[in-house]
């Protein structure tokens, strides 16, 4: 009983402590905040749109026998829509398509069957689509392909199908319907109407589809956080050791002291989450109210995190820069600042190694 | 009161101090003497119960700190040499951190003899980072008191302080005494001399107890102990 009197009233100081530090606290973030949309603006405006578009590689595979596939798939390369999305690279088999995909050669691989324009509106006809889904920035643009694709085969399904039924109805013979039907699917491939029927989906991961500014807003929530613990190093740091000495002999153990600052760091940075969850949602209405809820533990991580590094590191200017530089790095190598597409090789082998991937996931998953 | 008994200190595998013996009654000020480094904050931290020891036994009131060291620690209030202070919080808040009483009854106790002698009531709303040294000494001795320990250990409690504080904290001492309270003071400074009953040395890993009677002098003792080096 006696040690929890301790503990209530070492809380109560530090909540004091706390309260002390939050004008400042509130003040710093407001800048960081003000810098971390201004990033995200250029981002999604400057950048994701032009550039980044281009770099990811969708292999596609047609039998050599369909020679209207084979059409259709040029025509569908040469698209400026898909142009800006993908490059399309055709292989001579699935396994082929299999093999660079684990290879990590290309994102994405598109199945094309036998017979595909004249099967369309049967129950084989399903072009299929092969993805790892590990990363969301592919997975955005994967699925904006699938998108554009289908919104091609679609509209050429509904019109040929349309025209055998008018066609059969006026009683053409056999011979003037297949004319017509192929001359039709020439001319159709062209154009886009409807979507996603006669599509069926491999192994897509459906928790990866964010968008790219949805991914860099998560990155920039949690480097906000990080960079708000330059002010909590301080807050931790505010026991010396005779303090502390005196405590352990008043009962306090070690613990009970990590937990009372670590429970008034982490509603710290939950005041600044509230504030940011905010602004984020007048701009993005999509983003989850429970994140408010879900983002606890990501908080208490954070806050965790810089008080051991603070009881570890005399220096509160080296605990500063130890955590800059990590985040900063782990950050960059979990694909939170660069789309993961965009970084070599071994960058790839390194994210499932790098715990930072998933706490990304995690903010994607809370917010969106 | 207290019982030392063949205590051994060890800091990183080297012996500080061996087999240190000493004991002390009820009501008296004791002080503990010694070159800078001589082991004087280790011994008192570890009488504090906030160290062990490598072994010995010690001992208050017949509690033994090997067997129950909570119940030992609850009888010692202990003044480290650095202040135990939260530099942002008031005096009165820190104060409260180690008491149950309100805010009101902290002003009454700090502000009513014997503790008024430290005088924390004259500035225990000021923030902590806009005090004195001369006053963090104040309120870390009252913040050690008001939790009412029958033996004080000061640690170097005059360093760095004006004179004033100097003879208001001997002044609380005088009347901690005659209250029936136990002192020991780890000091480095000649004047701890004059009003302590007894006076230990801390002599190159020995803890000697000094005839007063003898009129031996504190610098001789400690040119004896570095000529000894």
């Amino acid at each position: 009983m006696q040690n929890n009197g301790q503990f209530k009233r070492t809380l109560r100081a530090d909540v004091k402590r706390s309260v002390r530090i939050l004008p400042g606290f509130f003040l710093t973030s407001i800048l960081f905040v003000i810098i971390a949309g201004m990033i995200v603006v250029y981002a999604k405006y400057f950048v994701f749109d032009k550039e980044i578009f281009t770099s990811v590689k969708v292999a596609y595979y047609v039998d050599t026998d369909d020679e209207l596939g084979k059409n259709q798939i040029d025509i569908i390369r040469n698209m400026d829509s898909v142009k800006e999305s993908a490059q399309l690279i055709p292989v001579d088999s699935e396994e082929e398509g299999i093999k660079l995909m684990q290879d990590e050669e290309v994102t994405a691989l598109l199945i094309v069957p036998n017979d595909f324009v004249s099967d369309m509106g049967s129950e084989d006809s399903a072009i299929r689509v092969y993805y790892n889904g590990d990363d969301s920035f592919e997975s955005y643009l994967v699925n904006d392909i699938v998108i554009i694709i289908s919104e091609l085969y679609g509209k050429a399904r509904n019109a040929v199908l349309t025209y055998k039924q008018v066609a059969a109805d006026f009683g053409f013979d056999a011979e003037a319907i297949d004319k017509g039907y192929n001359t039709l699917n020439t001319r159709l491939l062209s154009e886009v109407f409807s979507r996603t029927e006669g599509y069926e989906t491999v192994e897509i991961d459906s928790s990866g589809m964010y968008t790219l500014s949805q991914s860099l807003i998560a990155a920039m929530v949690v480097l906000i956080m990080f960079l708000m613990c330059f002010q909590l190093t301080g807050f931790y740091k505010g026991y010396n050791k005779s303090y502390k000495m005196v405590q352990t002999m008043s009962g306090m153990s070690k613990f009970k002291l990590a937990l009372s600052r670590l429970i008034c760091g982490s509603s710290l940075l939950f005041v600044l989450y509230i504030f940011m969850f905010v602004l984020i949602w007048l701009f993005k209405k999509e983003t989850k109210v429970s994140s408010i809820i879900t983002i606890i533990p990501v908080l208490i991580l954070i806050s965790g995190i810089t008080l051991l590094l603070s009881e570890i590191i005399s220096s509160e200017y080296v605990v500063n820069i130890v955590i800059f530089l990590g985040v900063v790095t782990l950050l960059y190598l979990a694909g939170g600042f660069v789309p993961m597409v965009m970084m070599p090789r071994f960058v790839h082998s390194l994210a499932p190694w790098n715990p930072m991937t998933y706490v990304l996931k995690y903010m994607m998953f809370i917010l969106y | 009161m207290l019982k030392l008994n063949g205590v051994v200190i060890k800091y990183k595998k080297r012996t500080v101090l061996s087999d240190v013996s000493l004991s002390v009654k009820k009501g008296e000020v004791i002080g503990l003497l010694g070159a800078n480094g001589s082991g004087k904050s280790t011994l008192l931290s570890v009488i504090a119960g906030a160290k062990k020891a490598e072994s010995g036994e010690i001992s208050i009131n017949d509690i033994s700190i090997s067997q129950k060291v909570d119940e030992y620690r609850k009888h010692i209030g202990y003044v480290p040499q650095e202040n135990p202070l939260i530099a942002e919080l008031s005096a009165l808040d820190n104060l409260r951190i180690w008491s149950e009483l309100s805010k009101d009854e902290l002003m009454e106790l700090i502000s009513s003899p014997p503790l008024s002698i430290l005088g924390v009531y004259e500035f225990a709303e000021k923030k902590v980072n806009d005090l004195s040294g001369g006053m963090k000494k104040r309120l870390s001795i009252t913040a050690t008191l008001i939790r009412k320990p029958e033996l004080l250990l000061m640690d170097e409690p005059f360093a760095a302080l004006d004179m004033v504080a100097k003879h208001d904290i001997m002044e609380y001492i005088r009347t901690y005494k005659a209250s029936g309270g136990t002192t020991i003071i780890a000091s480095h400074d000649e004047m701890v001399l004059d009003f302590c009953d007894r006076i230990y040395f801390i002599d190159n890993g020995k803890v000697v107890e000094i005839n007063r009677a003898s009129g031996i002098r504190y610098i001789d003792l400690l040119r004896g102990a570095e000529n000894a080096k």
